[in-house]
C-alpha cells in the first residue's frame, strides 16, 4: 500500500534511487470522503518526487515524475485466493505515455502489471512473480 | 438452482504451442508484408513468464505501425483470437499487442535500439521463417 510521503526504490536504470511518492494517481481510498488517504497498489500510477538519484544520471534529486508501483509489501490478492508480497516497495519511471524511460527493470515484478496494461514494463523485466 | 458449471473453458478453444508458433509465423509475415523492417521470432518458452514469443519489428512511420496492427487484428479474429490488451499510444514510438502467448512490439527505429529487446532476450532462439 503506496500512500502520500511513502518511500519507494526505483526498479529501474534510469539512475533515481529513493522516490517519495506526493500522490497516487489511481488507487482506492480507504475512506470516500477523504480522498487524501488515496492509497495504491501494484498497478497504480504516482507522482512521486525523486530523493536519491546517482550522480550524473538523467533524472536529479528532486525532479517530479510519474511512475507505476511494481512491487509492494502489503500482500496482494489474487482471484485465486494466494497473495503475492514482496520485500520492498518498488515503481518504475514512466512518461506521459505510459512508456518506462529506463531500458531494463530489475527484479521481479508482478503479473498484476499485465493487467493494468503494462505489459511493456514486463516485457522488460527479468522476472515475473 | 444456479448452475455452477463452469462454462467459460469449454468455451475457450484449446490451444496448444504449435498454434502459437503458427500464429507468431503468421503475424511475422503480415508485418513483413507491411513494410516493417527486421523483424524477428523469439522463442520464449522456458525463459519468461510472461509468454512463448515475441514479434519484434521496426516500423517506419506512425500511420504504418498503426497500419500493421490493424492487419494483424484482422487476422488474429480470422482464427479467433483476442488481444488481451494493446498499448498503443499517441506518441507511436512503441506499439505492443499482447495476445497472451505470443505479444508483438513495433517500435520506431531509435527505440528498438534504445530499448534493445534483442539484446535483453539474446538468449531466446530466434525462430526461422520466411516471408511470403
Amino acid at each position: 500500500m503506496i500512500q502520500s510521503y511513502s518511500y519507494l526504490d526505483v526498479a529501474d536504470n534510469t539512475g533515481a534511487k529513493k522516490l517519495q511518492c506526493i500522490q497516487v494517481l489511481k488507487g482506492s481510498s480507504a475512506r470516500r470522503r477523504k480522498k487524501r488517504l488515496i492509497h495504491g497498489g501494484v498497478g497504480d500510477i504516482a507522482v512521486c518526487s525523486v530523493k536519491v538519484a546517482m550522480p550524473a544520471a538523467e533524472i536529479k534529486k528532486g525532479d517530479k515524475i510519474r511512475c507505476v508501483i511494481v512491487r509492494t509489501k502489503y500482500p496482494t490478492r489474487r482471484p485465486d485466493g494466494t497473495y503475492v508480497r514482496f520485500d520492498s516497495n518498488a515503481a518504475v519511471i514512466i512518461d506521459e505515455d505510459g512508456n518506462p524511460k529506463g531500458t531494463r527493470v530489475f527484479g521481479a515484478v508482478a503479473r498484476e502489471l499485465r493487467e493494468k496494461n503494462f505489459t511493456k514494463i514486463i516485457s522488460l523485466a527479468e522476472e515475473v512473480w | 438452482m444456479p448452475d455452477f458449471k463452469n462454462t467459460t473453458d469449454a468455451a475457450a478453444p484449446a490451444r496448444t504451442v504449435d498454434d502459437a508458433l503458427d500464429f507468431a509465423v503468421a503475424v511475422a509475415r503480415i508485418a513483413a508484408a507491411n513494410k516493417t523492417e527486421a523483424v524477428a521470432v523469439l522463442d520464449l518458452r522456458g525463459l519468461s513468464g510472461l509468454t512463448d514469443f515475441f514479434v519484434i519489428g521496426t516500423g517506419t512511420s506512425d500511420r504504418q505501425m498503426h497500419a500493421v496492427l490493424d492487419h494483424i487484428a484482422t487476422h488474429a479474429k480470422s482464427v479467433d483470437r483476442r488481444p488481451f490488451n494493446i498499448a498503443d499510444t499517441r506518441a507511436t514510438t512503441w506499439v505492443l499487442a499482447d495476445y497472451v502467448d505470443v505479444v508483438i512490439h513495433i517500435f520506431d527505429a531509435e527505440h528498438r535500439e534504445y530499448y534493445d529487446l534483442d539484446g535483453l532476450w539474446g538468449d531466446a532462439p530466434r525462430v526461422k521463417w520466411q516471408a511470403d
